[in-house]
């Protein structure tokens, strides 16, 4: 700035505002829907490679170990422990792993006693009532402590 | 494959909002790299740009539109894109233009516009998460840091007022350099007890948003020497990157890092990079990534990096110094500009030209990394002189 000839010796910005409304309509893809049909029943499902006895969240087609299609979808225990979490005012996020299957899940976490919270603490998903579920992520309301 | 000298550098002030648009930056550090290497445009053969997320500044074809301001008309002309890691792959790029023989000098540019983004650039990072997985969940990028820093805190045992000590040296290094944003003589204390964020990340802990620019000018052996007496060479360089889902890989271990890292120091014949490198301009947007950085890097092993900082070794007058530029913390972050000058930094502390910044043992050899996208994007620069 200060080499500029063309500075003129002040600094004020001359702003000029625009916007674009922009909307997006996703596939939720091949795997993402099986995912999605998951959640509507109450469940968390993930691929499966039976080459590299591997399962994993999200589930995807293919297998991220071999590079060939993944050859089914299990279905993840009913309880899973706490990798992490962090909070915001009453917010608590936590990063979720399962037994036995690659890859953590992202959700809300609510707990009566945050004091009580600790990485590998068992958690459960508590998932809205089936009426009302749209097979999105929201189903799961949130996680709770499963003690 | 041909040696790949750097011969200038350049770069604008840090801001958090500047008045010049994005082409301007960008041709003010280009003119200040081209000017520190004694050029002119007409010496340049082809052009590298980077730069971050076009939702930044709402112009698709981002690459593109800067392409004047950064020297690049009617020249070969590419940009670059890996997230955060994209200013320390910038010169990575450069340096295979040069090393295939594809082109004897390529100008080096990264720049970064944040503040355009209303109401902050943080909701351009919306778009960077899963559509179905994790938008409706409204999770932002501070959320992951958090529960990535809280990990590494819980596997290692590591107490917050130990990663606040990379802020504190960070924002205090700064003072020195005449183009940062955010240079500041604070505490430990003061770290603990500033505005939090997500908890455990705290406003101290986290580096501003920015506009900038930063150039470099590399050039052949044989045009080098033509140039300058004293090149800095390139002599190694690396890069890796792994899934978007953040969620697939250990959060309290970069193996990304470790594996850029690994791909540079083969090609510069570095077996103890603890010993052999002499500094390091490491990436720390957050000052726990500095640490988790150090350990990727093998700059320190599982879990003691915080330990060397409290000891003092990655100070300026330390055994190993850890952003003597005082990082994107205190110089502050406009994301590919940044990754630039922390390999500016390189050439200038290889030169002996760092000013008040010089660390104080001598230095022949000093790394630069960056990092980013969702946790997932590692890149590595070694210079020598
Ligand atoms: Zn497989």
């Amino acid at each position: 700035m200060e080499y500029n000839p063309l500075f003129d010796g002040t600094y004020h910005l001359r702003p000029w505002v625009d916007s674009l409304p922009l909307e997006y309509k996703y596939s939720l893809g091949v795997a993402g829907k099986t995912f999605s049909e998951g959640l509507r029943r109450g469940k968390i499902l993930a691929s499966k490679c039976s080459r590299c006895n591997e399962s994993r969240i999200p589930p995807s087609i293919y297998c991220v170990g071999c590079f060939g299609y993944s050859d089914g979808y299990v279905q993840v225990s009913e309880t899973g422990t706490l990798y992490s979490f962090a909070s915001r005012g009453d917010l608590v996020v936590a990063a979720v792993e399962f037994k036995g299957v690659k890859g953590l899940l992202f959700h809300r976490l609510v707990v009566s006693d945050r004091n009580k919270l600790e990485i590998g603490a068992p958690v459960r998903p508590v998932f809205v009532q089936e009426a009302i579920r749209k097979g999105d992520i929201t189903d799961i309301d949130h996680f709770e402590l499963a003690v | 494959m041909r040696k790949v000298a750097v011969i200038g550098a350049g770069m604008t002030k840090f801001r958090h909002r500047m008045l010049e648009t994005g082409r301007e930056l960008s041709f003010e550090a280009s003119r200040a790299a081209l000017d520190s290497a004694r050029m002119d445009i007409k010496n340049v053969d082809s052009v590298v740009l980077g730069s971050a997320p076009d939702a930044f500044d709402g112009l698709h074809m981002k690459g593109e539109y800067l392409l004047d301001g950064a020297g690049g008309s009617g020249k070969p002309y590419t940009r670059v894109y890996v997230g955060g890691g994209t200013g320390v792959f910038i010169p990575a790029a450069a340096w295979w233009h040069v090393a295939s023989g594809v082109s004897d000098v390529v100008l080096a540019v990264g720049e970064e516009k944040m503040s355009p983004l209303q109401p902050h650039p943080q909701y351009a990072f919306w778009s960077i998460f899963d559509q179905f997985l994790e938008r409706p969940l409204g999770v932002t990028l501070l959320w992951i840091f958090s529960l990535e820093m809280r990990r590494y805190m819980s596997v290692y045992g590591i107490k917050e007022e130990d990663i606040a000590l990379v802020a504190v040296k960070n924002k205090g290094n700064a003072m020195d350099h005449p183009s940062a944003q955010l240079p500041m003589r604070i505490t430990v204390d003061d770290v603990m007890k500033s505005e939090p964020i997500c908890t455990p990340v705290k406003r101290l802990d986290v580096s501003p948003t920015s506009d900038g620019a930063a150039a470099l000018v590399l050039a052949s052996e044989d045009v080098a020497r033509k140039y300058t007496d004293d090149p800095v060479w390139i002599t190694g360089v690396g890069w890796n990157v792994d899934t978007t889902f953040w969620t697939n890989r250990d959060l309290c271990y970069p193996e990304y890092v470790e594996k850029a890292a690994m791909m540079a120091y083969k090609m510069a014949g570095i077996s103890n990079p603890g010993k052999e490198i002499d500094f390091a301009e490491v990436y720390d947007p957050f000052d726990y990534k500095e640490l988790h950085h150090m350990e990727g890097l093998q700059l320190a092993k599982r879990g003691e990096a915080p330990k060397m900082t409290r000891e003092g070794v990655t100070q300026r007058d330390g055994d190993l110094p850890i952003n003597p530029s005082g990082g994107l913390l205190g110089v502050g972050n406009p994301i590919a500009a940044a990754g630039v000058m922390k390999v500016a930094e390189l050439f200038w502390q290889l030169r002996g030209e760092a000013g008040r910044r010089q660390v104080k043992k001598p230095v022949h050899r000093g790394l630069a990394q960056a990092w980013g996208d969702l946790m997932q994007v590692g890149t590595v620069v070694i210079m020598e002189r």
